[in-house]
């Protein structure tokens, strides 16, 4: 009569014990708060940056706009990062102008993935103000992803909006919108 | 609507015969050893794609960013590429300043914004991983200086002996800078001399206009205002530098026929081997390639003309009843018909043809006659082989060859090869190290035209000014600046030249005219006029051609695809199937279907061609509507290593070419090989099973109860659709099949290139594909296109089939693909009643050099292997309409959103936009009587629909 377990099925019963109570524990950790919120969502830790650039300093405490910097941040899909000579305006004398250094590697914060087709324009032109996506960004620091920008993150949104704005119930929410 | 029943229309003899699946084709053998290798690689990768944390992704913004650049957003520069010298105007979509595609310049009066096959593929060239990025000298990479330094040298050698036996050897040129350089060459070292060669270029019809009007002329056809063209074995439809400007003419022209007016044209066309020009034609007479000259004479002799032979050559019943009809028509058309012989027929009957078209009121009306607009140099279409003979006779000691490749495309009677060992100092000049180039002493990589300035003539004459959209990629040399770096003196770089070219012929106001030039992509006014000859006189008719005997007329064309072989690398273009023959990455010799029942040979027997003593062997082809005694070779073809990705496709038909007879070659004799080899064609992918898939009607006739009546009810809800409604509305009468439309759907979404093997497997990822049908006698079929994008069906069996969601129906009535989604099923697929589901069986993408991902649209996911992809109806520019509307605070206006087919499309065969507009185009075009929907008895209720094709005799033969 054949065998009713595997020779693996100790191993296999182990292994998902293992998983189950790794999973407790993070789940634990995170509910004290010893994990921050976020961490699972990417939201956590700003990445590291090249230079320490901080928003709070340019935002909150000199008071620059953000289109200032972001200069496409109306005009097209994407807002863009200043160039070399947008820093320089302020950080380099005028007269007599030094030559540029080359521009620095900034790490994403914000990192969409490939099949989604976000602009910003439209969301901006649209009243969606920079912080209802990117958070409180003037009181950073160093900047970090502030909401998890799931899909179910910006659906919550395009539903509603849809709604607010009387359009169709699919005009904000159908698979063309954000996919192509 | 009713119309006699009458035999479907088919797509190949098998088919027409009761067995469409054609014997697969010979594939490479794949061995157990492979198989596991694959699939352990396979393995492999699967291990690391679960893998998620890749590293960050960087942003590097601008040093100094461009003047009102808006990140993301695409640039437009309007410029030009070539093709036989001739300018193309294009405006190139830029994005972070990489070219990603071209479209055809809008304000260009000669092309309207159209644009063909081959101008939107040379946008893949420029990132083409095979061009040459390297200064060759002595069969070795040197440093480029290395070449500075020896041009130096060789200025001053030549200086000292006024340039004796130097040569100087271009392509046909049209550029003024390049012109102007090539004269400050020959007066600079006056004893030099320039030759100028073309495997299919402008001088032999040139030529035969000097025998009529006693110096080279340029024929300037404008089929817009003509009522009935007669072409006998010309294609002024066929792909070529003119092929947008005359398809956009006679389109024009045809509105009437289909607008119900059967007299507005009337195309009548005699020819040896199926054109495109053929295929749309009212009346189409076979007759062997010798014998088209005969219908001239008999032409002539009809119409009455002086010119005419004494005697009248003596024509078969189908031939004489041809001519008939031809000489009413024109007698009939007061002045307002075109006569056109075809380039491979004699110089005396080319011609007489012109003399006709005088004597009938065309000139001035229909037709005109303007300066060269490739002037030809001192030899005409002889200037090769003048060149070869000097060589051979040891008169040259330095060659210059500026973008040209005579070692390959040059006829077989040539050796250009052993001729250019016979100069001590060869130089080449080109994109690629081609056969030519790996034969020089030097080679210098020539830059893209994107990568350069310059300009060019389009075929009207007007001029386009080159601007570059990047830095040479490659390291390449503008040709105005190699040539500028020929004599002492010459300006310093490509900018420098072509602007001492425009600041002469501006004059004051330099700036502003040049600004404006390059902001609209054309020098306005600098279209020559036409101008009147002293005389017009048919010379007298040379001896009567050769009776055929035993021996065959072979035919030469270029290939419509890759042309005289430049394109051979040029991926897009190799995967295009033919517009008629549908071969891909393939060629083969056409033969009629009578002599190939003679023969004993079917589709891909081979056979072997023979010239004197030059012997070929081909696959055959067998071509419903070939005349019965004349072979067809494509040039183009059977190149080595340095052709990229092209190598080793297809044959190399120059070996058989005639350096005196360049398009024909009379009493060849073929014969059966034996064997057989696999050639690849799509002619019987995506098979619809189903009736009546191509319409004609009589002009005027259509319409009825029937054409849209065949909703069938449905289980399924009906979608609301509250806003737009997209839809999209092909004309076939006015499909040409010159497949701008497929290459502008590749470009636009990144459609990637399978292959080979994979396109034999059927798996072409083409979004959009044109079908080719045939109805009637193999012997004389009348040909029909039909484009086949996603229907975008409302009812659509895809979305009910899959389980997994991955299709779904958008709020605009778009077949929506979610990638992401998709696992691969390929149950849509199988559900699909017009097979325009594609699958991506391998990362096909991936697959593809990494130097040519900037050319990949970047507002389009690259999709990876295992999902379903097809036509989206370019909703990227939906969107990007939609965006732009809102921004504006406006709606979408009609014409807003063009999808990129719909744009390319010389004929304005594809209307698109929202069909829930009453005034929108495309919803007058769905109230025409000649629309119908394919297989509308599905009840699938497709969004894309059809106009039938207008034919007299709805249920005739076509001959």
């Amino acid at each position: 009569m054949a065998q009713v377990f595997s020779r693996r099925a100790d191993t296999i019963a182990r292994t998902v014990i293992a998983v189950a109570v790794l999973l407790a524990v993070l789940a634990v950790l995170r509910l004290v708060g010893i994990i921050p919120p976020g961490a699972f969502a990417g939201t956590a830790a700003a990445p590291p940056q090249p230079r320490p650039f901080s928003h709070f300093h340019h935002v909150a405490e000199i008071g620059i706009d953000c289109a200032y910097c972001h200069t496409g941040v109306h005009r097209g899909p994407v807002a863009g990062f200043p160039s070399v000579e947008t820093c320089a305006g302020c950080h380099l004398p005028v007269e007599p102008r030094p030559d540029l250094p080359p521009p620095l590697a900034w790490n994403r914060v914000v990192d969409m993935p490939d099949h989604v087709f976000f602009d910003h324009s439209a969301h901006v032109t649209g009243g969606i103000p920079c912080a209802a996506c990117h958070g409180a960004v003037e009181e950073m620091d160093s900047t970090r992803q502030a909401f998890p920008l799931t899909m179910a993150f910006c659906l919550d949104c395009h539903r509603t909006e849809a709604a607010a704005r009387g359009l169709p119930q699919t005009a904000l929410t159908n698979c063309y919108v954000c996919h192509r | 609507m009713t119309r006699s029943p009458r035999p479907a229309p088919w797509r190949s003899p098998e088919e027409r015969a009761g067995h469409p699946d054609r014997p697969p084709p010979v594939l490479p053998e794949t061995s157990r050893r492979d198989v596991l290798r694959i699939m352990g690689a396979t393995l492999a990768l699967a291990g690391t794609a679960g893998c998620d944390g890749s590293p960050p992704e960087r942003a590097i913004p601008y040093a100094v960013a461009p003047e009102d650049a808006v990140p993301g957003e695409p640039r437009y520069y309007a410029t030009a590429v070539t093709l036989d010298g001739y300018a193309q105007p294009v405006v190139a979509e830029t994005h972070e300043g990489r070219p990603t595609r071209l479209d055809g310049n809008p304000r260009h009066p000669l092309v309207e914004g159209r644009i063909d096959a081959f101008a939107q593929a040379a946008v893949l060239d420029l990132y083409d991983p095979a061009r040459s990025a390297a200064v060759w000298h002595a069969g070795a990479p040197v440093n480029g200086d290395a070449f500075d330094t020896a041009l130096a040298a060789l200025r001053a050698d030549w200086a000292a002996t006024a340039g004796e036996g130097v040569r100087l050897l271009t392509g046909p040129l049209t550029s003024p800078t390049l012109l102007r350089r090539v004269a400050a060459f020959l007066e600079a070292y006056p004893r030099a001399r320039w030759h100028a060669h073309a495997p299919v270029g402008p001088y032999g019809r040139q030529r035969a206009v000097a025998l009529a009007a006693g110096r080279p002329l340029d024929r300037r056809l404008r089929p817009e205002r003509a009522a009935v063209v007669v072409s006998i074995g010309d294609d002024p439809l066929g792909p070529g530098p003119e092929q947008v400007a005359y398809a956009r003419g006679w389109s024009r022209r045809r509105q009437g026929v289909r607008d119900g007016d059967a007299g507005a044209l009337r195309l009548l066309v005699a020819e040896a081997t199926p054109t495109l020009t053929g295929a749309v034609a009212d009346r189409r007479c076979v007759a062997d390639a010798g014998r088209l000259a005969l219908l001239v004479g008999a032409l002539a002799h009809r119409l009455g003309s002086a010119a005419a032979p004494a005697v009248p050559p003596e024509l078969s019943a189908a031939e004489t009843a041809w001519v008939a009809e031809a000489a009413s028509a024109l007698e009939g058309a007061g002045g307002r018909s075109l006569l056109l012989a075809g380039p491979a027929l004699p110089d005396d009957a080319q011609a007489l043809a012109l003399v006709l078209n005088a004597e009938l009121g065309n000139l001035g009306a229909t037709l005109d006659l303007v300066e060269p607009i490739a002037p030809p140099p001192p030899d005409g279409a002889d200037s090769l082989a003048a060149l070869v003979a000097d060589l051979e006779a040891g008169r040259v000691t330095a060659l210059i060859a500026l973008d040209v490749n005579p070692v390959y495309a040059s006829p077989g009677d040539l050796d250009v090869a052993g001729a250019l060992s016979r100069a001590a100092v060869t130089i080449h000049a080109g994109l690629y190290r081609d056969e030519t180039g790996e034969r020089c002493t030097w080679h210098v990589p020539l830059a893209h035209a994107l990568e350069s300035w310059g300009d060019a003539r389009a075929v009207d004459g007007t001029v386009t000014i080159q601007q570059p959209m990047l830095r040479p990629l490659f390291g390449g040399r503008p040709a105005a600046a190699l040539l500028a770096a020929l004599t002492d003196g010459g300006e310093a770089g490509d900018e420098e030249a072509v602007r001492a070219t425009w600041r002469a012929a501006f004059g004051d106001g330099f700036e502003a005219r040049w600004a404006e030039a390059l902001r609209l992509g054309h020098v306005p006014g600098s279209a020559p006029p036409s101008v009147v000859p002293e005389r017009l006189a048919a010379p007298p008719p040379s001896a009567e051609p050769v009776p055929p005997g035993d021996g065959y007329d072979l035919l030469f064309l270029p290939d419509p695809t890759v042309w005289d072989g430049r394109f051979a690398a040029n991926a897009w273009l190799q995967e295009l199937p033919k517009p008629l023959t549908k071969l891909s990455w393939d060629a083969a010799v056409l033969v009629a279907p009578a002599l190939a029942a003679g023969l004993g040979v079917e589709t891909g027997g081979l056979l072997t061609v023979a010239v004197g003593g030059t012997r070929l062997t081909a696959p055959a082809w067998v071509m419903p509507g070939q005349a019965p005694r004349t072979l067809t070779v494509m040039l183009g073809h059977g190149r080595g290593a340095p052709a990229g990705v092209g190598a080793g496709v297809g044959y190399d038909a120059y070996t058989l070419r005639r350096a005196g007879s360049p398009w024909l070659v009379r009493g060849a004799a073929v014969e059966r090989a034996g064997g057989t080899a696999g050639v690849v064609t799509t002619q019987t992918h995506g098979r619809m099973e189903g009736r009546d898939i191509i319409r004609i009607v009589a002009p005027g006739g259509g319409g009825g109860p029937e054409t849209m009546g065949r909703e069938q009810p449905s289980l399924y809800p009906d979608w609301p659709y509250e806003g737009h409604a997209w839809g999209m509305v092909i004309d076939l009468d006015a499909c040409i099949g010159c497949n701008a439309c497929v290459i502008a759907c590749q470009a636009e979404n990144s459609v990637p290139v399978v292959g080979r093997n994979e396109v034999a497997r059927r798996r072409e990822m083409h979004w959009l594909r044109i079908d080719r049908y045939y109805d009637g006698d193999a012997a004389n079929p009348r040909t029909l296109f039909q484009p086949v994008p996603c229907m975008h069906c409302e009812k659509a069996p895809c979305e009910m089939g899959c389980p997994v969601n991955a299709t779904v129906h958008g709020p605009e009535g778009l077949n929506q693909m979610v990638y992401n989604r998709c696992i691969g099923t390929r149950t849509c697929a199988a559900y699909c009643p017009y097979e325009v589901r594609r699958f991506n069986y391998f990362d096909y993408a991936a697959l593809e050099p990494e130097g040519a991902i900037p050319v990949r649209n970047p507002d389009v996911t690259v999709r990876s292997r295992g999902v379903m992809e097809k036509c989206t109806y370019c909703v990227q520019r939906i969107n990007a309409a939609r965006r732009d509307a809102r921004r504006e605070g406006r709606e979408i206006r009609d014409g807003d959103v063009r999808t990129a087919c719909q744009g390319a499309c010389p004929t304005d065969a594809i209307v698109f936009g929202d069909i829930n507009d009453p005034g929108s185009a495309v919803a007058r075009a769905r109230r025409s009587p000649r629309h119908y929907a394919l297989l509308g008895e599905l009840g699938t209720r497709p969004r894309t629909t059809y106009l039938a094709r207008v034919a007299d005799e709805p249920d005739g033969e076509g001959a």
